[in-house]
């Protein structure tokens, strides 16, 4: 069995410091350990950093299964990058790996606005078009991950992504990162949407809606 | 002979079960909610297999003589408003599938759980999510469908989906041309920074 390479990869804000701790979780996976203890740790201290942008020098420590995580597009020594990912994967390749990219991705408006709040403007597009390369690349096993999944049905979701993408998951400890969810304050009522009384109706009994 | 396929979709209320549906009963070959094709909403009581989400035996009386099925429940149907709230018997449906004879996929909706809180409270007067969350663990190895991904990637992200029926693509963007998640989401201005 080859050993794996799973590259967790999303839009600036799109949950990549989450996935990265759910998938570094468990004891047979090589992964992000700083993020384990701390809360926030800088995209350019991440294990596999210096890779994304000098891909010819990827090397593997010790291990069966790999996790590394970037950001499209990333800060590496204090300058923006979009991680040179495509190449990253066909290098662990010729390496005799198998690299596997889940993409995260986390609801367009607020993944905007985080953006905009955080770092001034929307890098959101961005990410898209490198995507969009990396998604047409016929070699590269791609994913999706979704962080509203993971908050809506938690630990089943978490199975279900490491059955998709052959990788060991673990739930225990899991918890630590469900206390809060980041897309709570940044949603907000409608009082009233168009379809809203079409639905209740069709809710009736056709007796009931024929006027009794 | 092929074993004959079903997807079934199912989720909690308002996570997508339209919108899915629509996709997925597009393929010519596909004998699913066809009259949600051709509107933009159909109440859940004129799906078709409807009649058996309470009485999954009535699945045995069906004549199935296509090769691919769809079928998409709403947990639950029914509103709290007017008239009577069900759950529909999702692992029977399945188990009575199965033992038609069909290869069953089950994929489950997602949608933000904010977003499905503050919708179904609108609508119903309460969240209704927690109901689908007690008869997940009912449901053998379904696949997750994310709306937030539908959107994000298209068909993309549905051809990645890897399910049991054909799809027809030419479509798509016709189906997720407006995104419901949008009229939810606010600035979010924080009024100092919590550190942790």
């Amino acid at each position: 069995m080859k050993k794996k390479l799973l590259i967790t990869t999303g839009p600036q804000g799109s949950g990549n410091h989450l996935f990265a701790r759910i998938f570094s979780q468990h004891p047979d996976v090589v992964g992000w350990e700083k993020l384990k203890t701390n809360y926030w740790v800088p995209s350019d201290e991440e294990p596999f950093a210096k890779y994304w942008v000098y891909p010819e020098l990827l090397d593997f420590p010790e291990g069966d299964f790999f996790l590394a995580n970037v950001s499209v597009p990333f800060f590496y020594d204090g300058v923006r990058r979009v991680p040179k990912i495509i190449e990253v994967c066909h290098q662990a390749m010729h390496l005799g790996y198998e690299p596997t990219v889940a993409i995260i991705v986390r609801d367009k408006n607020i993944n905007s606005v985080q953006q905009k709040r955080v770092g001034g403007e929307v890098t959101l597009l961005t990410a898209m078009g490198y995507y969009k390369s990396l998604l047409s690349d016929p070699n590269i096993e791609t994913h999706f991950l979704s962080h509203e999944s993971f908050f809506l049905w938690k630990d089943d979701y978490i199975k279900y992504c490491g059955d998709v993408l052959k990788f060991p998951v673990t739930n225990e400890g899991i918890d630590q990162f469900i206390t809060g969810d980041a897309n709570e304050k940044y949603v907000s009522p409608v009082k009233e949407h168009w379809l809203d009384e079409t639905i209740r109706e069709g809710r009736q009994t056709f007796k009931q809606r024929q006027g009794e | 002979m092929n074993q004959k396929k079903i997807l079934v979709v199912t989720g909690p209320q308002g996570s997508g079960n339209h919108c899915w549906s629509k996709i997925f009963s597009s393929h010519a070959e596909v004998c699913g909610w066809s009259e949600l094709t051709k509107k933009y909403w159909v109440g859940h009581n004129q799906e078709p297999l409807h009649s058996s989400w309470m009485n999954p035996n009535l699945l045995y009386d069906k004549p199935w003589d296509h090769e691919y099925y769809f079928t998409n429940m709403s947990v639950p149907f029914g509103g709290v408003v007017k008239g009577d709230k069900a759950i529909p018997k999702v692992s029977k449906f399945i188990e009575v599938l199965e033992d038609i004879g069909f290869d069953v996929q089950v994929a489950v909706t997602s949608r933000d759980k904010n977003i499905l809180d503050l919708q179904q409270t609108r609508r119903w007067n309460t969240p209704t999510a927690h109901e689908f969350l007690d008869i997940l663990p009912e449901i053998k190895d379904p696949i997750f469908l994310s709306y937030e991904s539908l959107l994000l990637y298209k068909e993309k992200y549905v051809r990645s989906l890897k399910v049991n029926i054909p799809i027809d693509y030419s479509n798509l963007s016709n189906i997720i041309m407006s995104d419901a998640n949008q009229k939810y989401i606010c600035d979010f201005k924080p009024t100092k920074l919590r550190k942790r």
